[in-house]
């Protein structure tokens, strides 16, 4: 019997295994990974330090762990260089020379990468990013002895970031675009809430804003802003968001617009093969969080091993957003013909995302507001696909 | 009289702990509360994992 081969050992793809195990215990599972295939829930990389958590802490189970757990093979430290749809293989590089791998299906679960912006500088190379564990443990390390860090970008992750290393007692330097944080996900009120919560001795907001150069100076970085403006710092940290790994599949044609093409029940254009996680479009859709994951990886679990081929069903996601200072929950709306309708008082505020017909399709929760999550949330029209 | 024995339930996701002495106060479900009795569309509050996605914790 061919294995289902799995590329890719983030959530979707160790979710995807486990769920396979679940139904079906004869049949091969190989998880092909370039990573060590630990196991660790990667929203925490952004709120780990003030918890005091080291990179060993972050990790939940080791690949040994795993394979016997599952009883599946996973191949550590092994790039996956090509698909042959037509044969149905996978040759990969190993480390050690190549290899091949054949699959009777084969998921990709190849997860996104941080977006790298066009900054110019001598220093422009020492700009970080924290999307893996082994990119946390150096960030730590990196940030141990150091007094200032500037953060690009206020999205989910920035912004956590910023509250995150903020606890340390850093002075911390954000810098959007935009004119207030989580600008894609929450309203002005909210945003300014959120601002309005971060100490001011120790964090610096520079809204509309954008940095163009990062240089060497003395110790540390002379960051240089659009509008000429120069920041000095120890260390840059970019969180502008992140770009889906759909060159594998772009390369053995597969159908790729900004992820993966798949359909409701995560079928790509290539015949047995299916995309799963942060590099999946649904339908249209790029839906990188945890919720829409796991819901795919389970659904596809069903498809591959029953004779039910089974449809994705999403249920509304309430992302939490570490922001001690100001708790903050996020329900994105997956349509964005609406309009925000903002009660409450500030930090308390509750915000509806509202279509024309009334119906509430994404909403925002800051301060005590967030007890309100479960209420919402029912209040809340049900996404659709397809 | 028996003390109850609590017991700990892990999420398989991001490996939040469910301690039914401590409950989950924050979320509506009171100290003491079984597992078992936790309504099944109840759902991790840190990743939203389904229940059926907590294992017991030997």
């Amino acid at each position: 019997m061919k294995p289902i081969v799995v590329i890719g050992s983030g959530h979707a793809g160790l979710t995807l295994t486990r769920e396979l195990r679940m139904i079906n215990k004869e049949v091969p599972i190989i998880l092909v990974t370039q990573d060590d295939g630990c196991a660790y829930y990667k929203p925490n990389l952004s709120k780990a330090i003030a918890l005091g958590k080291t990179a060993n802490d972050l990790m939940m189970k080791s690949a040994q762990h795993i394979e016997k757990e599952q009883d599946i093979t996973i191949k550590t430290e092994t790039k996956v260089l090509s698909i042959d749809v037509e044969e149905r293989f996978i040759t990969v590089d190993t480390g050690n020379g190549t290899e091949r791998i054949a699959y009777q299906s084969l998921v990709l679960g190849t997860g996104a990468s941080p977006i790298k912006l066009p900054i110019k500088g001598n220093a422009k190379d020492d700009v970080v990013s924290v999307n893996t564990l082994d990119e946390y443990r150096e960030f730590r390390d990196t940030i141990e002895n150091k007094e200032r860090i500037l953060v690009i970008g206020a999205g989910f992750v920035g912004i956590e970031f910023a509250s995150d290393v903020g606890y340390f007692g850093h002075h911390i330097d954000v810098v959007d675009m935009e004119a207030w944080p989580l600008r894609r996900s929450l309203p002005e009120e909210l945003g300014k809430a959120i601002v309005d919560s971060f100490p001011k001795d120790k964090v610096n907001f520079h809204f509309g804003k954008s940095v163009v150069a990062v240089d060497s100076k003395g110790q540390g970085y002379e960051v240089t802003f659009a509008s000429g403006e120069k920041l000095l710092t120890d260390v840059v940290l970019s969180a502008v968001g992140i770009r889906l790994n759909i060159d594998l599949a772009k390369e053995a044609d597969i159908e790729t617009n900004r992820g993966i093409v798949v359909d409701n029940c995560a079928r790509t254009s290539a015949k047995h093969i299916y995309a799963i996680g942060d590099c999946a479009e649904i339908c249209g859709q790029t839906l990188p969080f945890i919720v829409p994951a796991t819901a795919a990886a389970k659904a596809l679990a069903k498809t591959l091993l029953t004779s039910v081929v089974t449809e994705l069903r999403v249920p509304h996601l309430a992302v939490a957003v570490k922001i001690p200072t100001c708790p903050t929950i996020v329900c994105p709306s997956l349509s964005m013909e609406g309009e925000w309708k903002v009660e409450g008082e500030s930090p308390d505020f509750i915000a509806r995302y509202t279509n024309s017909a009334g119906e509430v399709t994404g909403f925002a929760l800051t301060g005590k507001a967030t007890t309100q999550k479960g209420v919402l949330l029912k209040e809340c029209v049900a996404p659709k696909f397809g | 009289m028996t003390a109850v024995e609590y017991k700990k339930y892990c999420c398989a996701t991001c490996d939040l702990i469910y301690d039914e002495e401590l409950g989950f106060p924050d979320e509506g479900i009171a100290p003491g509360t079984l597992f078992a009795d936790i309504p099944d569309d109840w759902t991790c509050p840190e990743c939203s994992a389904s229940k059926s996605d907590f294992f017991l914790v030997e």
